[in-house]
């Protein structure tokens, strides 16, 4: 008689244990695939907001006193060479989102009110070729501007009305006013990069390099700081510019990715173990608890692996289907969830089949061996010990 | 005329098994011969150790002492993986506890003895009355009817010797010798049956009976 017909015949007759198994199997699978497709949903929104934060590292000219910088609020007029940018992507510099800029104090006019601003020239942040990002920065059309909000209520702009401010004799459309934000770039007015270097005749000049770090994996290897480790990079590529590291912005940044992903890290191993633990512990009472039935088996002439078979295909059909159920649920149940927390990532979020793999994977190598090394340890015990009893 | 070489030898066996940190010596010096279609029965008082000689003798539990040939093979110098294919071929046994498999029907009961077809096993278990209960599952029978199941397991794959361990325990008298019937038939038909009983009628067809307690030997011939 096979194996597979008897391990049917008992799953049969045993519906509601298999059914309490496979359940068990569904809901832990599941459970896990939910957090993995969740997990990586959260890492995007993490990522999302984080960015949005801003950047927190600054490139300066070397010349730049940064005790005056700072007096005057992050600003300075000394300007280093445009090409620097072009140099940092070339030596793969730790860095993404390069934002270069050309700032100087301007009179700025809008019909019979004008206001000194201070006039930003601004790119679209640069990714590095091996970091492709969304953008951080989007790019200024050429002949607009968008207007902090105390420099917009000087100047009489108000939100969602059409102006035209000029500065230095050239005029702009103000694209938007910016909501605003406690900072500088409340009195500032943001043009397009080329635009600021033909207006204030500095081609090829820019007053700072603003840009996000990427040196967690380097100080992990290396275990140097974030600040040596950009210093170091610096020094190779030029003597021109000294960097500038927001440090509490720039540890907060790091301590929300890593707060998160350890967080997520330790719910997931929990959860493993949880699998790991439920499911030897389920396979193991249904072996332990058939031992009178391996001694029948055994004296009727069924071997050691024979015995076995039965719990493996059992074991097999009951974690592969449990696992299946379970993986689908959890992962369908995460991505719609994922639309609607994450409104602005959730669409990224996709079926992660290589998680749904390793959690199948485990979960049916996990139930197989719950399963068979128990049955194969009995089956090498003389069948007497199993169901003998003395007279 | 020449002696038939015996199909199982015990030879000095005895047994002992730990309680509780004390050594129990359940029986010791037993020796006796089975010969093809020889009927023999082991008497004596619960706990004198009918069960671990019947065991033994079907390899399924190593003794402490002596040594047991079965077929001209040490039964416990086999591998493991020899007796259970020497148990699958040459040896029948029927359990006190039945030990029926719960989720097979009758039919399928008596097929997992190693070869055994449909018809035969269903043919056996017409022969013991339960013709009509072919399909149903142990748990939809009485007592008796279980027992009957576990004797045509015991039986259905003919091998040359069926051990049967009380296999008339609470049976009424028409069910036991329907039982020790074809027990009966089965030894007279060149196997040899190995039955613990305590019943003194057994003893009435036995070839040989063996007193476990006293480590008696009687044969037919001297009663």
């Amino acid at each position: 008689m096979s194996p597979i017909y008897l391990a049917l015949r008992e799953l049969n007759y045993r519906w509601k244990s298999g059914l309490v198994f496979g359940l068990i199997v569904a809901a832990v699978t599941g459970v896990l695939a939910y957090f993995s497709i969740n997990d990586a949903g959260f890492q995007k929104e993490i990522g999302r907001n984080v960015r949005d934060i801003g950047s927190n590292v600054v490139i300066l000219p070397s010349d730049v006193d940064q005790y005056a910088y700072h007096l005057a609020g992050g600003y300075s007029e000394i300007t280093m060479t445009s090409n620097l940018v072009s140099q940092l992507i070339e030596h793969r510099a730790s860095l993404n989102h390069l934002i270069p800029m050309l700032e100087r104090r301007a009179m700025c006019a809008t019909g019979d009110r004008q206001s000194i601003g201070r006039v930003v020239g601004i790119s679209a942040s640069i990714a590095m070729p091996d970091r492709p990002k969304s953008p951080m920065q989007r790019s200024i059309s050429i002949g607009e501007l968008q207007l902090g909000s105390e420099l917009a209520r000087k100047l009489g702009v108000a939100r969602d009305t059409k102006a035209e401010v000029t500065i230095a004799g050239e005029s702009f459309q103000v694209q938007r006013v910016n909501r605003a934000s406690g900072t500088w770039q409340d009195s500032a007015a943001f043009i397009d990069l080329k635009s600021a270097q033909n207006l204030f005749q500095l081609p090829e000049r820019i007053s700072r390099i603003e840009a996000i770090e990427c040196t967690s994996e380097q100080c992990e290897a290396s275990g140097l700081q974030s600040s040596v480790i950009l210093n170091n990079e610096i020094a190779k590529i030029t003597d021109e510019a000294s960097f500038l590291r927001k440090e509490g912005m720039a540890e907060a940044r790091l301590s929300v990715r890593s707060v998160s992903r350890e967080n997520f890290l330790i719910l997931q191993n929990v959860l493993w173990v949880f699998l790991a633990l439920t499911l030897l512990g389920l396979a193991m009472l249904n072996s332990l608890g058939r031992k009178p039935e391996i001694g029948v088996l055994q004296a009727v002439g069924y071997g050691r692996w024979r015995v076995a078979s039965l719990f493996l295909v059992r074991s097999m059909l009951l974690s592969a289907t449990g696992a299946a159920v379970g993986i689908s649920v959890g992962m369908a149940a995460s991505i719609e969830q994922a639309n609607r927390l994450f409104v602005m990532t959730g669409q990224k979020v996709s079926l992660d089949w290589n998680a749904a793999a390793t959690i199948g994977g485990v979960a049916f190598i996990l139930a197989v061996l719950g399963s068979c090394v128990p049955a194969l340890l009995a089956a090498g015990e003389d069948p007497a010990h199993l169901i003998g009893k003395d007279s | 005329m020449d002696k038939v070489s015996p199909l199982l030898v015990v030879d000095n066996l005895g047994h002992v098994f730990s309680n509780r940190g004390r050594e129990v010596c359940v029986f010791e010096g037993c020796s006796f011969e089975i010969d093809p279609a020889q009927f023999v029965a082991v008497q004596g008082a619960s706990g004198s150790g009918k069960t671990t000689l019947l065991l033994a003798c079907g390899g399924m539990l190593a003794p402490s002492l002596g040594g047991i040939r079965f077929q001209g093979s040490d039964l416990f110098s086999l591998s493991s993986t020899q007796r259970t294919q020497m148990r699958a071929i040459a040896i029948g046994y029927l359990f006190q506890t039945l030990e029926l498999v719960p989720y097979l029907d009758l039919t399928s009961n008596v097929r997992i003895a190693t070869g055994v077809s449909k018809t035969v096993a269903n043919q056996w278990l017409d022969r013991l009355g339960l013709g009509d209960r072919v399909r149903s599952y142990p748990g939809e029978l009485s007592h008796g009817q279980r027992q009957r199941v576990a004797l045509a397991r015991a039986i259905a794959h003919k091998p040359a010797l069926v051990i049967a361990d009380e296999p008339t325990g609470n049976l009424d008298k028409r069910n036991s010798e329907l039982v020790f019937g074809v027990l009966r038939e089965y030894a007279q038909d060149g196997g040899a049956v190995l039955m613990a009983t305590h019943e003194t009628s057994a003893v009435t067809f036995a070839d040989l009976v063996i007193d476990i307690e006293n480590l008696d030997l009687t044969k037919a011939e001297d009663r």
